[in-house]
């Protein structure tokens, strides 16, 4: 769709982005057919709402290779070939969860808090090579499906309550940030984590 | 105006690779990076 629609090169590949092996043969694979790569997301990654003592190790090590681990392996495969190339601007997906923490999403918390806190330390490390890290940090942005299955009306009017702009966010929102922290507009900008939250982080009650 | 903004914010013709992008909201971050003028690659679990 993207292809028809813009005239601009596309390819898919199915790869579980926790995996080193199956992200380097994605990473030789997209070399191969568009170049090498300026931009990385890293935005894999799953929730689960289970309650703390009831989360199984099954499902902590699921959420936290989705989220931290791929993260981790594609700033490593992805930023590895950037640093070559001493060009490069990655964006990590923190969220409003990273800190303080969200009720109803212990691991999913715990991994966020992990994610910027890489961020940071990526930012640092590659900062005088070339090679930008950055984070997003979205509010609440649920699917349809989310909003169905998940969120109970008490739930909604607790995070409703608490984001000032008293809405969701619409998806088309994050664009704004993502092409920003992806350009040169923000050649002064890593280790940084840009709030898109409808001002949910800048408040308490 | 649009020469300041491209310069600025402009992508075209980089390679942006989104892990995930097949699900809601980087599916939307990959719209919006090929409409900035990148070469896009969706590695995602989901084919």
């Amino acid at each position: 769709m993207i292809k028809s629609d813009f005239e601009r090169s596309a390819v898919g590949i199915g790869v579980d982005a926790s995996s080193k092996e199956e992200m380097s043969a994605a990473l030789m694979q997209v070399e191969e057919n568009l170049g090498g790569v300026d931009i990385l997301v890293n935005g894999a990654g799953i929730n689960a709402p289970t309650p703390f003592l009831e989360i199984t190790m099954e499902e902590l090590k699921a959420v936290m290779d989705s989220q931290i681990t791929s993260t981790f392996v594609g700033c490593q495969v992805f930023g590895g070939a950037m640093l070559n190339r001493k060009k490069g601007s990655i964006i990590n997906i923190s969220s409003a969860s990273a800190g303080p923490p969200l009720s109803k999403a212990f691991v999913y918390s715990m991994a966020k808090a992990g994610i910027k806190n890489l961020t940071q330390n990526l930012g640092r490390e590659w900062a005088k090579h070339g090679v930008r890290v950055n984070a997003l940090r979205p509010g609440f942005f649920p699917t349809e499906w989310n909003k169905i299955n998940f969120i109970t009306p008490d739930r909604e009017k607790a995070i409703l309550g608490h984001t000032p702009m008293e809405r969701y966010g619409e998806v088309s929102e994050l664009v704004g940030g993502v092409i920003y922290l992806a350009s040169d507009a923000a050649s002064f900008v890593t280790g940084s984590e840009l709030v898109i939250d409808g001002g949910f982080s800048a408040m308490t009650i | 105006m649009v020469d300041f903004l491209e310069g600025m914010f402009g992508l075209k013709g980089q390679v942006a690779v989104v892990t995930g992008g097949g699900g809601y909201l980087c599916g939307e971050m990959c719209m919006g990076l090929a409409k900035a003028g990148c070469n896009i690659a969706v590695l995602d679990l989901r084919q």
